[in-house]
Formats: C-alpha cells, sequence, structure tokens
C-alpha cells in the first residue's frame, strides 16, 4: 500500500507539470509566435513480482508472471512548432513565416538566436530590429528617407526613396531551419537557441526546399487553442484528483491493518 | 490480504500513467490455488498480473513525426541489447536524419531504401508505414505483431521485450500519422475497480476479527 502511495504521488506530481505548463500555454495565449508546449510522459520502472515462466504453487508455469508499474514520470516536454494563424497588422516591417523557419538574430556578441517572432522595427541607423533592439542577421539597412518598404515573400527586401518610383534592392531576408526545431532551447523573449539535439542550422531563401513563405504586414498569431488548452486543464484536474484518492484508499486500508492488531 | 494489496499497487499504477502516450493498463486476477503440504492441502490465493492490450483513443497532435498505432502491433526500436517494442510513437529526427524515440533510441525499419534529409520537406507516412520524401522513397518502418503478447515483458522504462524465440506475426495495425495513442487506463473504470479492492480488503479484514475474538474467547478464564 506504500507502493501504491508512492504511485500515486508519481502521478500527481506528474499532473502538476501538466497544470503548469497548461498555465504557460495559457499566459502566452497573445503573444505573437508562441509554440504551445506538450508535456509527454512514461511509465516508470517496473517492479517484476514474477518472473513470466516462472514456476507458481503447485508446480505450474505462470503464463504472464506478475510486473507491477511505480507509476509515471515527465518525460520530456517539447515545443509543438505548428503554424500559427496570420494577422493583418498593416505595418510594413511586420513579417509572418508561413511554413518552417526562424529568422537569425545577432545578439550582439557574435552568438546568435531563432525566433519566429517577425515584429521588426527600425534603429536609429535604419537598421531592422527586433523589438528588443537586436539586429536581424544578415543585417538590412533602410535609408532614412525611404517612402515605402517593400518585402517580397522570398525574403527580398526594397524600398523606394522620396524622388524616385523605382525600387531599390537593400538585401534578402534568409530564413534558418533546424533538423529538430522541438530541441531547441527556448530563452524567453520569444528567442531560441541551437543545442545539439535540434542540429545545426541550415539557411535558405525563403521558400526554397521545405523552408517557409515571408508575409508582409502579417503577424503570426500564438498556435495556443485556448478551448484545447481548458479540456486539458480540466483532464488534468480529475486525474490529479483520483490519483489524489488513490492515496486516500490506501490509507485508509492501512488503517483496517492498524485497527487488527 | 496481499493479493489485494498487489490489486490496489496496480491500479495506482493505471492511474498514474492516464496520460502516458501508448500506455497499457496492467489487470490483476486473484485465483484460488490448492498446496499440497505433507500434511494436507492448504488452500491460498495467487495474484497474476496481465496487461490489456486493449487500443487506445487515437489523439490528433498535427505533429509530424507523432505516429499513432491502430491494431495489434508493436513499433521496433533498436534497444542498447537488440530490438526492444513500444507503442509510443512520439519519434524525432535528429541532426542526422535518423528517426528516435523519446529516449534516442533509434526507431527500426523493415527496409531502408535511402536517407531522411533532416531539413528537407516534410515526411509522409502512410497506414502500413511507408514513408516518403516528398517524391522520394525512403523505406518501411518496422511493425511487428506476435501470436502471445502475455510473454512479452515490460523494462523499466516501459519498452515491451520479447522472449528468445518468440513467434511474430504481419501486424494488421494501421499507421496514422499526425496523431497519438492515449493511454488506455480510464480513470473511471479504476476508481470504480478499486472501491472494489477496498470493499474485499474490508472483508478479509473482518474476518481476521472474527477469528481474533474466536480465539479471544477460547483464551478467556472462566
Amino acid at each position: 500500500m506504500i507502493r501504491a502511495m508512492r504511485t500515486a504521488a508519481s502521478g500527481m506530481m506528474a499532473q502538476q507539470t501538466q497544470v503548469d505548463t497548461i498555465a504557460n500555454n495559457i499566459a502566452n495565449v497573445n503573444t505573437a509566435s508562441f509554440k504551445r508546449n506538450r508535456v509527454n510522459f512514461r511509465s516508470l520502472l517496473y517492479t517484476t513480482l514474477r518472473e513470466p515462466g516462472a514456476t507458481t504453487v503447485g508446480n505450474q508455469q505462470n503464463p504472464t508472471g506478475l510486473q507491477i508499474g511505480t507509476g509515471t514520470e515527465v518525460s520530456s516536454s517539447i515545443k509543438l512548432f505548428l503554424q500559427g494563424d496570420l494577422e493583418q497588422t498593416g505595418n510594413p516591417l511586420d513579417l509572418a513565416i508561413q511554413g518552417d523557419g526562424f529568422f537569425r538574430i545577432a545578439m550582439g556578441n557574435g552568438e546568435f538566436r531563432y525566433m519566429r517572432d517577425g515584429a521588426f522595427r527600425m534603429d536609429g541607423n535604419g537598421d531592422i530590429v527586433t523589438v528588443d533592439g537586436f539586429k536581424l542577421e544578415p543585417s538590412i539597412s533602410i535609408p532614412p528617407d525611404a517612402q515605402e518598404i517593400v518585402v517580397a515573400q522570398d525574403g527580398t527586401v526594397q524600398v523606394r526613396v522620396a524622388g524616385s518610383d523605382a525600387l531599390q534592392a537593400r538585401g534578402q531576408i534568409r530564413l534558418t531551419r533546424f533538423p529538430n526545431p522541438s530541441g531547441l532551447r527556448a530563452e524567453g523573449a520569444n528567442l531560441f537557441r541551437e543545442t545539439p539535439s535540434s542540429g545545426a542550422p541550415t539557411e535558405q531563401t525563403p521558400g526554397d526546399a521545405g523552408a517557409g513563405f515571408l508575409r508582409q504586414a502579417f503577424l503570426e498569431r500564438s498556435n495556443v487553442s485556448v478551448v484545447d488548452e481548458l479540456i486539458a486543464l480540466i483532464q488534468a484536474q480529475r486525474n490529479y484528483e483520483v490519483n489524489s484518492r488513490t492515496i486516500q484508499v490506501s490509507d485508509e486500508m492501512l488503517q483496517q491493518v492498524s485497527n487488527l492488531i | 490480504m496481499a493479493s489485494q494489496q498487489r490489486s490496489l499497487d496496480s491500479i495506482a499504477a493505471n492511474l498514474a500513467n492516464v496520460q502516458t502516450v501508448g500506455f497499457k493498463r496492467g489487470v490483476t486476477a486473484s485465483h484460488e490455488v490448492e498446496v499440497q503440504r505433507p500434511r494436507g492441502a492448504v488452500r491460498g490465493v495467487t495474484t497474476t498480473a496481465e496487461v490489456d492490450f486493449a487500443q487506445g483513443n487515437l489523439q490528433r497532435t498535427g505533429r509530424e513525426h507523432d505516429l499513432a498505432l491502430y491494431g495489434d502491433g508493436f513499433f521496433a526500436v533498436e534497444g542498447s541489447d537488440g530490438e526492444v517494442y513500444t507503442r509510443d510513437g512520439s519519434f524525432h529526427l535528429t541532426e542526422s536524419g535518423v528517426l528516435v524515440t523519446e529516449d534516442g533510441l533509434s526507431v527500426a525499419w523493415d527496409q531502408l531504401e535511402g536517407a531522411i534529409d533532416p531539413i528537407g520537406l516534410p515526411l509522409k507516412i502512410d497506414e502500413e508505414g511507408n514513408v516518403r520524401q516528398g517524391v522520394q522513397d525512403i523505406g518501411r518502418l518496422r511493425v511487428v505483431a506476435f501470436d502471445d503478447n502475455a510473454a512479452l515483458r515490460r523494462d523499466q522504462l516501459g519498452f515491451w521485450h520479447a522472449p528468445a524465440g518468440a513467434k511474430e506475426l504481419p501486424a494488421d495495425a494501421r499507421v496514422h500519422q499526425y496523431a497519438l495513442e492515449e493511454s488506455n487506463a480510464n480513470g473511471m473504470e479504476e476508481m470504480v475497480a478499486m472501491i472494489g479492492v477496498q470493499r474485499s480488503f474490508e472483508v478479509v479484514a473482518r474476518v481476521f476479527e472474527a477469528l481474533d475474538q474466536t480465539y479471544e474467547r477460547l483464551t478467556r478464564p472462566f
């Protein structure tokens, strides 16, 4: 019964992690390009009380043995990189990625981070930067007298300066892709960092061989669905409840034993 | 009483795993046995634990590397000492284009015709387990079934091991991409079973009490 209690406790702990994750998903329902997290569970350590095929009482072969699990644990939490809805904003420097890929952001110290949040701005030098002021890589600068900025689906940035009708090319935004985006490390502020499990980054032209397209004047919404999260929350609560009930039942049974003495 | 206790342990494990992908619930059963002793037969109770391999619900996740099996069968993966089997199809793609499980074990193939390009087009996996990337055939995932699932043994990470000489059958399981198989343990059923165990335990405890009272009466001074 002590085993049943610990087993139930492991279930409660796992459900707690689930609720924490759901809370974070719901809190980010309005964060641009947020990707919802999913917690994966796995069953914990099987105790073999009797080997399958062992001889039982009465000299008979046991056909199945007796293996009892000792609960559950959270095996991993992964980001689900599913496309979020695109929302039109009208701002020419809001870029949404439709499909796979990340923007490459220079941190200024030689390191790079990756993000899908395409709410870009211009800094004092005319460089395209994130809302936190980090430069887009490769860096693209917009002349101060630019009247119009056009970003094509393949990432080509063109501007029309005052007193001219022709569009002038300023560079091309490129997208970075990873073999296993779920393996990226989330660093907060919508930034992701490369890890050994994400694999090495590959730069691609938007729209090329599996990379997504860019959509100017759009932002990618969070891919959290509040309804799904609330259903998951109710499930987690119920599962927590039944696990706590197991502890209660074990306790009552132990009490009965102690009453015998 | 020991038998009820094991049943409770098993129910507790099922309840803890109601959200574990591909989990198969354990069912305990008590049997009466007769043990021959030099002075006659003694009756007792033994517990057996079986695994209920019933299909779990498929839940759509939309993730490319999530696979669910519908029907009898297992995904084969390369364990440290030979092939092990799992129903949990939440796979990942590594940097070198290898499909692996959550624990990093590579997924086994029936035949591997080409390599997966880790940054190429999304994989398309059909119901037979044939994997295609764009127009290129990658191969076929190894999905196996056994003639006797009861002989399988679960290891500490929840992978199934087949005993030596286990007979493999062609699996009739269909592979569903973008979905995962939920645990087949159900909170309601397990709760009902738990109440049953608790009551049986209570009855046995009462028998103990009755016996105790009888002995007490016998030993009471006249």
